[in-house]
């Protein structure tokens, strides 16, 4: 009897185990979809963390879309999971953006948090390591400060990694708009940054 | 905008800004890296932008905070209801095929309704709009005063009507189609008894006092007239307007999954 379950036909060993997971998970098993959660929560965190700057939000952001893909499960229609979930929460990092716009203006507190620190071994060089630090902290600050379009376009893609399109899907606007907000982000930044800009040519 | 002082304002940074992506044609990718050779600003802001990009990607990942894990309770609450589950359905892949055909019926109904309504002159249907006119002549006129018709001009055009012919003088008449001009059909206060060549080719439409009795002798002959041209929905306006029922309803439950999911 041949298996015509959508994970069958999928070679990738990563995307098969989501799919597995996926179908566990619409047939009722809870267990199955927070095997999911747990997979990709710090993934999805860190995403959405950078582009809402405030933790609580961001928090909130993340779980409400583990809530609308728990929700949405009859929905998914196949492919990556990874994608599917990337999509929710941008889409609910977007909303969380647009929801701050309503409300008086408020901006976004700058990152204060140790956890962003690098990694230290027993070889760190201490002072490359405070220069790091520095400019962990002068970026998140600057990232903080651009428009929201143009920061979601910079970790989407230079963090992120997405291609133009895949971005352009997920925001749901032009490749080309898409492009201008990359480049004028990054002008923006080095705008905000150009007095530190020796501690990222250090 | 940033502002740059050091780079000359005829300098086009989002050109650099480009170029710092690799995302230039040809000519451009041409101008922009003439612009890095000759410009120590412009060399200085494509560097700064690489170096950004690289910081930005470097980033560590801040920490999460919360494991965000559905409890049993999350769960019972977010799985949908009956009726939730029922409109939720009209999303998944499985029901894929409704939104097409929401779509298809709506527009066969809205270019049915459309047909319809066209006159038969135009390429439309024509069967019941070629009667409307006549009806509602018919519906608003009730009997009709012939008066000297043939010698008004236009009377080529004349078309017969159903309603029972009054005579001038008054008195009721045979009940047989009387031709009227339909496009000058226009009511006439008074008596009816003027002339016709005073005002070619128009008929007097409302029932005049001197013939309500003629309009009276023969009451079921003027019922059955207007009841016998009354018009009614074609079977292609039914169809239509069931498609395009049909076709909002469906898009309207795609719609309400969308939100409900």
């Amino acid at each position: 009897m041949e298996d015509r379950r959508p994970s069958a036909a999928v070679v990738d060993p990563v995307q098969r185990r989501d799919l597995i997971l996926i179908e566990r998970a619409r047939g009722g098993d809870l267990g199955a979809f927070n095997d999911l959660v747990e997979l990709y929560q710090d993934h999805l965190f860190a995403l959405v963390a950078r582009m809402v700057p405030d933790r609580d939000q961001a928090s909130d952001a993340v779980q409400e879309a583990f809530f609308s893909a728990y929700r949405n499960l009859a929905g998914f229609r196949g492919g990556s999971v990874k994608s599917w979930l990337n999509r929710i929460c941008v889409n609910a990092a977007m909303d969380t953006q647009r929801a701050r716009k309503r409300r008086p203006v408020q901006p976004y507190p700058e990152f204060e948090d140790d956890s962003w620190q690098p990694p230290t071994g027993p070889e760190a060089d201490p002072e490359r390591l405070v220069l790091t630090a520095e400019r962990t902290h002068v970026l998140n600050a600057a990232l903080a400060r651009i428009t929201d379009d143009q920061r979601d376009a910079i970790v989407l893609f230079d963090i992120q990694g997405f291609d133009y399109a895949e971005i352009a899907a997920m925001t749901g606007v032009s490749l080309g708009t898409v492009k201008s907000r990359i480049h004028r982000g990054r002008l923006a930044l080095r705008g905000l940054l150009e007095d530190r800009m020796e501690l990222f040519r250090g | 905008m940033p502002y740059l002082p050091h780079i000359r304002p005829d300098h086009d940074e989002t050109l650099i800004a480009r170029l710092a992506v690799d995302d230039l044609d040809t000519p451009d990718a041409a101008t922009a890296r003439k612009l890095v050779a000759d410009c120590p600003a412009c060399a200085e802001l494509l560097t700064d932008l690489t170096l950004i990009a690289s910081a930005t990607a470097d980033l560590p990942a801040p920490a999460r905070t919360h494991d965000f894990r559905l409890t049993e309770a999350d769960a019972a609450r977010l799985r949908p209801s009956s009726w939730r589950g029922l409109i939720a359905r009209f999303r998944s892949p499985d029901l894929a095929f409704t939104r097409p055909l929401a779509v298809g019926m709506a527009t066969l109904g809205l270019a049915g309704l459309v047909l319809a309504s066209l006159p038969a002159g135009f390429g439309g249907v024509g069967g019941s709009t070629a009667s409307l006119p006549e009806a509602a002549l018919n519906t608003t006129a009730g009997p009709v005063q012939a008066q000297d018709a043939a010698g008004a001009p236009g009377a080529g055009a004349l078309a017969p009507l159903g309603g029972p012919e009054i005579a001038t003088d008054g008195k009721a008449a045979s009940p047989a189609p009387v031709p009227v001009d339909r496009g000058a059909a226009v009511a006439s206060q008074g008596n009816g008894s003027r002339d016709a060549s005073a005002s070619p080719g128009v008929i007097a439409l409302p029932a005049p006092a001197s013939s309500a009795a003629a309009a009276t002798a023969e009451p079921s002959t003027a019922v059955s007239e207007e009841t016998g041209s009354a018009p009614g929905p074609t079977p292609l306006v039914v169809l239509s307007l069931t498609m395009l029922v049909i076709g909002l309803v469906l898009g309207g439950l795609r719609l309400l999954a969308g939100r409900v999911v």
